[in-house]
């Protein structure tokens, strides 16, 4: 791919994380700025929500200004003139932060600038196609746009030569993830207590590593990154897990794009075949929605699908996929580590000091790491904390990361010729390996899901069934907390609620 | 090449890329739409609409109808 002579951060892979110190030097490399944009965003997001929420008002003061193009069609002009000022802000934050990074990298920003408008013109045109109705119930998410629509122009009349220096697909990936962080609050992995362990914990981890073992050794995959990220991305939560997975490993921008590709087309496939499967097969709400929320990619589409089912289904399938969400940080910080020590080791060489281990960590996975156990810490422990990160994500963050993802693929598109997805089509390793991946969590969970929520704890579970005693309203309070369905860990729980340690299997 | 050559791939070019968004504007606007109204299709859509449901939510944060509610993702309104 050819690279524009003055911009040594469009790359072809995710690079290799070269040394970083604490000087100013190490200050610009690309793993520190993406945590200085990503934390200084979420740092001001978090400061302005206090102050808000301080002054009793409920919602984030950013967001009136920050959003997407709204959902149209067969008309998309209204829908883009109606959202045209909530897409400009987003816009001028990502022109300054990172505009401001490469200033300090002491590159142009005067160049910068110019290829960010066309580079996110294209992306607002991705988020466009997302939101007509057809398409986004269909779950064909914006990555699949932004991609195309990149792939479209370097594919007929090239990439212009003023984009190139706006296409920092790194930086923008990372800078995302590390806002995605605070998204990421721990202490929901223990949502539904011990079946959801079982469900989330235990399947996940197993199939994910039996998958990345079944590619590396029987099929032979060549390129271990592609591999690494297919297998979480089928096993995890979708695009989110292969976007984290892929800047941990460093896998090629292609890679990225073939596997989330791969995804949403069979996550297509089992919105629609898999409540049809759990109504055949005679499961109940509660084991039919583990195995959907276990089993789909995309969080959307496993909502859909268990809305197909009932209320009890759909609340069933989604917390089991929020389990799964929340353990892209693990995934992430895992797959980080297992690469720099084993991975990119010299096999002929000693096992990696724990400097060199350092070395060539992404550094940026701490950001994403630091950002998930602030946000728990003060969701957990400081007054009003759940409240003020509920209202940041919700108003703020979660929209200023979708349009960093949304660029980042923009760029993967514009980076990327149709030619480099032909190695991964041939012999057709990676559809055998997301098929074999997918039957092997299909069993799995199904499995698990019927002996935690039909067997061993379907006498506490049972209240799904029958659905909640209390109706479940009241959106903007916290305080409100009706009954419990499942055995919950958490110190909100009613007194009336038999606790975890209580629920002992029959 | 010659200039002449290189000036005709240059227009062959243009020409695939206003091809291929063609296609990109008669998908969204008249095939999509009409996909949608087909029977089945339509009856999903407005099942998700009723719920509330965008299925190409990527993280859990993103599904506006449901909210952690005593550890539990939730839906906000009453079922």
């Amino acid at each position: 791919m050819p690279q524009h002579p003055n911009d040594a951060t469009v790359s072809n892979d995710f690079p290799p994380a070269p040394e970083v110190s604490v000087s100013p030097r190490g200050l610009r490399h690309e793993d520190i700025l993406a945590i200085l944009i990503g934390g200084g965003v979420l740092a001001l997001a978090l400061v302005c929500g206090w102050a808000s929420i301080l002054g009793t008002e409920d919602a984030h003061p950013w967001k009136p200004y920050f959003g997407k193009p709204g959902d149209w069609v067969s008309n998309p002009i209204p829908a883009i003139t109606k959202s045209l000022p909530t897409i400009l802000m987003p816009f001028v934050l990502s022109l300054v932060a990172f505009g401001a990074a490469l200033k300090f990298q002491g590159k142009c920003f005067k160049r910068f600038a110019i290829g960010f408008v066309g580079v996110f013109v294209l992306a607002t045109i991705a988020f466009l196609m997302s939101s007509q109705e057809t398409v986004k119930h269909f779950n064909l998410e914006f990555a699949l746009w932004a991609l195309l629509l990149g792939l479209m122009i370097s594919n007929t009349i090239g990439t212009p030569n003023w984009m190139r220096p706006a296409l920092l697909t790194e930086l923008f990936v990372k800078a995302g993830l590390v806002i995605l962080g605070a998204e990421v609050l721990l202490h929901r992995l223990l949502a539904l207590g011990l079946p959801g362990i079982f469900v989330a914990w235990i399947v996940t981890p197993v199939v994910l590593i039996s998958t990345y073992w079944f590619g590396q050794k029987i099929l032979k995959i060549p390129s271990a990154s592609l591999n690494m990220v297919i297998s979480a991305d089928m096993s995890v939560c979708g695009v989110s897990a292969a976007i984290a997975t892929a800047a941990s490993c460093k896998a090629k921008k292609e890679e990225l794009s073939f596997a989330i590709g791969l995804s949403l087309i069979f996550t297509v496939f089992m919105m629609v075949a898999m409540p049809i499967a759990v109504k055949a097969m005679g499961l109940s709400s509660t084991v039919g929605g583990a195995w959907i929320g276990g089993t789909i990619d995309s969080t959307g589409a496993v909502v859909a699908a268990g809305a197909a089912l009932d209320s009890v289904a759909e609340e069933t399938a989604a917390t089991v996929k929020m389990i799964q969400n929340i353990l892209i940080g693990v995934t992430a910080f895992g797959v980080a580590v297992y690469w720099v020590t084993f991975v990119e080791r010299d096999p002929n060489g000693d096992r990696p000091q724990v400097s060199e281990i350092w070395k060539r960590f992404p550094k940026f996975v701490l950001g994403f790491v630091g950002a998930s156990i602030g946000a728990t810490l003060i969701s957990q422990y400081v007054n009003g904390g759940e409240e003020l990160i509920n209202a940041t994500v919700n108003g703020a963050t979660k929209t200023i990361r979708s349009w960093f993802f949304c660029v980042a693929f923009v760029c993967i598109g514009l980076q990327t010729r149709f030619a480099d997805y032909a190695q991964y089509l041939k012999g057709g390793k990676p559809v055998v390996l997301y098929i074999c991946g997918q039957s092997l969590n299909l069993l799995l969970t199904l499995a698990t899901s019927y002996l935690m929520f039909g067997v061993l704890f379907a006498e506490s579970v049972e209240k799904l069934n029958q659905g909640p005693a209390t109706e479940v309203t009241a959106p903007a309070s916290n305080e409100t907390t009706p009954e419990p369905i499942l055995p919950v860990p958490n110190e909100s729980v009613p007194t009336e609620v038999a606790p975890t340690e209580e629920l002992e299997p029959k | 090449m010659s200039p002449i050559n290189k000036q005709a791939q240059r227009k062959r070019a243009y020409a695939r890329l206003v091809c291929a968004v063609a296609g990109l504007v008669i998908a969204w606007t008249i095939f999509f739409p009409w996909i949608g109204q087909q029977s089945n299709i339509r009856r999903m859509i407005e099942r998700n609409e009723s719920h509330g449901i965008d299925p190409t939510a990527m993280f859990y944060t993103e599904l506006e109808n449901m909210q952690v509610q005593d550890g539990l993702l939730r839906r906000i309104d009453s079922r």
